[in-house]
């Protein structure tokens, strides 16, 4: 088996003191930032994008995916002891975790998130070590019309799931293609949208489109919605979960893998809706139905399993075919792409070492999540009550910071905060932003494809839907945009209905 | 849950319900439009490589440009349409569509006893600005502003300490001294760290 001795080659470089530092500190960054409501691990990320011209490329993805995989674990402590929803994957387990956390249950709760996500994390990325080469085997045989079908499939899946409506995600999603066409154009060396400002030619950084978004709109909207007090509740009782307790999660931590795993791991991603799956099904198979809404363990275990299991899994597609399927993944691949390094199937064999030691140092830093999350939970706790003022002016100062960093010009500060304005026009319109990152991100690899499908059929556009995989893949890209309206018609319609017999 | 925490309506019209204008949707489908005809207008001035097959750095653009005008002609009709009532919380959205019965209960179920007593973030104290949340915001972006006109006059620390007690003004904060000197320590810190610490240039104090 070539990929486990891969694998173990990885495991050899990932333990490394170098590589182990820097997976601590993107852990424990990617916690930080999961607790702290404002900042999440795409944001974070983006910021340190810089640090890729200062380190080597294994050392710098360590850091990212800790931080990625930490902001999963840290959001659940936020979602479970804060009144306000950290990470929008952790949502969900906000229902059933603030419950126990009121009704004292609150460390049983933080346990069995931390556990779950520990059990799913491991889980997911062994399926990760294992699916990974298997799907780069399959992606080996795709040409460019295969890769762009498969573009416009993360496009409209990541607009379908990532928003309220397909419309509005799909706003989201032209947006960010549009910010993506400003600059040259590296085929033909063609000014594109720049309005003849000078400095838009290298086109507008991620940095500054991700900080605008999530950092300056971010914090317009949360001002402009008014006094927003948050409360933070005490996580009570013992640390560590009870015989019952166990009983009790260790089912749902498994249900939540296997649905976040598989979710995650196509090219739809978001590990929103495996939370959303997993909650309905714990609650449907739970010997005790009439917990939910109360504080039902089994509610935060699945979710919590589910959301990691799910970003482990959204890792596939971006390192086996280049697709990233969620914000902080698009800020990854930008990262590679600062090294000249393009994720996809070419990668396992033309970074062979790189791509292992990351997926082996995946496995090292759960463990030390679990660690960060289980005993040293309270240090996370007391980041809790770090006043908004403070978080929002440090948040202000490191947005403008990392902004100014690029390029050391004011006209970049200018971009982010039109970028910001943008961001709490989305936001007001109910769009969601974590589209348009993808869609920054993935819009100029889109269109690489369509023109080298293109300039193969020398402009037969019928090269697009030449292969019956082809098809395949824009039929489920256009099954994505038509089915949830379609779904939502129907469960309207099934509600009144209801609603009717009843009344 | 933000109905059962009490927290505040979000932005603009989601506040009044009922099936009004969605005046942040149309303003968004506007910009779609505006978005869409320069894009347009780019492509069209987008000359073709010569001796190229037919696909030139203007076909892709023209296809976002297309795009554009659609969606924006499509939201602008749903905005105008009205929307019903939505969750005050996007992050409700989500969990409404996908799982109505989840949010609803716990909108509705009355907090069971609180054995862990929530406690506030922060301080009790009332905040130095008590303005309403539009002025907030323009406070927040002249501490913006101020910041990008002064980085390179008066330098990296006192550009980032204005945008600092700007924005902690913004979001409430109860004392004006703390602030300061919280903000004067972390400006410091970030620019030892980076022009020792990273060997990176930050404006000096005056400017270049």
């Amino acid at each position: 088996m070539d990929g486990f001795a891969d694998l173990i080659g990885g495991f050899g470089a990932a333990v490394s003191p170098e590589n182990l530092l820097w997976a601590l500190i993107g852990v424990t960054l990617g916690t930080a930032v999961g607790v702290l409501p404002g900042i999440g691990p795409a944001l974070t990320v983006a910021l340190l994008l810089p640090l890729t011209f200062k380190l080597e490329a294994t050392s710098s993805l360590i850091m990212f995916a800790g931080i990625y995989y930490g902001g999963m674990y840290g959001g659940s402590t936020t979602s479970i002891l804060l009144n306000t929803p950290g990470e929008s994957a952790s949502i969900i387990s906000a229902l059933e975790g603030n419950k126990m956390a009121r009704s004292g249950r609150g460390a049983a709760a933080l346990a069995t998130a931390a556990i779950g996500s520990f059990v799913a994390g491991t889980i997911a990325t062994i399926g990760l070590s294992f699916v990974a080469p298997f799907m780069v085997d399959l992606a080996l045989s795709f040409g460019p019309p295969e890769y762009f079908a498969l573009m416009v499939v993360a496009f409209t899946t990541v607009a379908a799931v990532l928003g309220s409506s397909v419309l509005r995600g799909l706003v989201g999603l032209v947006i960010g293609v549009t910010i993506g066409l400003i600059g040259i154009d590296v085929q033909s060396g063609q000014a594109r949208l720049t309005l003849g400002v000078p400095q838009l030619l290298d086109g507008v950084d991620v940095v500054i489109v991700v900080v605008g978004l999530f950092a300056v709109g971010e914090a317009i909207t949360v001002l402009a919605s008014g006094e927003r007090r948050s409360t933070v509740t005490p996580a009570a009782g013992s640390r560590w979960l009870s015989r019952s307790d166990f009983r009790r999660s260790w089912r749902p931590w498994l249900r939540g893998t296997a649905l976040g795993f598989p979710i995650g791991a196509l090219p739809a991603g978001g590990a929103e809706i495996p939370t959303f799956l997993s909650y309905s099904a714990e609650k449907r198979l739970s010997k005790h139905p009439e917990e939910f809404g109360h504080g039902a363990i089994e509610g935060v275990a699945g979710p919590e399993a589910a959301n990691n299991a799910a970003a482990a899994g959204v890792l596939v597609p971006l390192l086996a075919l280049g697709l990233p399927t969620s914000a902080t993944a698009a800020v990854i691949l930008a990262g590679f792409q600062n090294y000249g390094i393009q994720p996809g199937p070419l990668l396992f064999s033309s970074n062979n070492a790189l791509v292992w030691t990351l997926i082996a140092s995946l496995y090292i830093g759960n463990v030390m999540l679990l660690v960060l999350n289980l005993p040293l939970v309270g240090i996370w706790v007391r980041l809790l009550q770090i006043p908004p003022y403070y978080l929002y002016a440090g948040i202000a100062v490191f947005a403008t910071l990392g902004t100014y960093a690029i390029g050391g010009s004011t006209v970049d500060l200018m971009v982010l905060y039109a970028v910001g304005a943008l961001g709490f026009l989305l936001r007001a319109a109910d769009v969601p932003v974590a589209p348009a990152v993808v869609g920054l991100i993935l819009g100029p690899l889109a269109e690489e494809q369509l023109r080298r499908s293109l300039a193969i059929s020398q402009g037969d556009v019928s090269v697009l839907w030449s292969t019956p995989l082809c098809i395949a893949l824009l039929v489920v890209a256009v099954a994505a945009i038509v089915l949830p309206p379609l779904a939502r018609i129907a469960a309207s319609n099934k509600a009144t209905r209801s609603r009717d017999r009843v009344g | 849950m933000s109905t059962a925490s009490g927290l505040p309506d979000a932005v603009g019209s989601r506040r009044h319900g009922g099936s009004r204008v969605d005046v942040p949707s149309l303003a968004l489908a506007v910009l779609l439009l505006v978005m869409g005809v320069v894009l347009a207008v780019d492509a069209s001035g987008i000359e073709a490589p010569r001796g190229g097959g037919s696909v030139g750095p203007a076909a892709f653009p023209w296809a976002v440009a297309g795009v554009l005008l659609v969606l924006g002609v499509v939201l602008g009709a749903v905005s105008l349409r009205g929307r019903p009532d939505q969750p005050a919380d996007p992050a409700d959205a989500g969990v409404q569509e996908l799982w109505p019965e989840a949010a609803r209960r716990s909108a509705d179920a009355p907090d069971d006893e609180p054995v862990a007593e929530p406690v506030p973030v922060g301080e009790e104290r009332p905040p130095l600005l008590r303005v309403r949340p539009a002025v907030r915001v323009a406070v927040f972006a002249a501490g913006l502003i101020a910041h990008a006109l002064l980085v390179n006059t008066a330098g990296y620390v006192v550009a980032a300490l204005v945008l600092f007690v700007a924005v902690a003004l913004a979001f409430g904060a109860p004392r004006l001294v703390r602030v300061v000197l919280v903000g004067l320590v972390l400006t410091l810190v970030i620019f030892y760290a980076f022009t020792v610490g990273l060997g990176l240039a930050l404006p000096d104090l005056g400017g270049r």
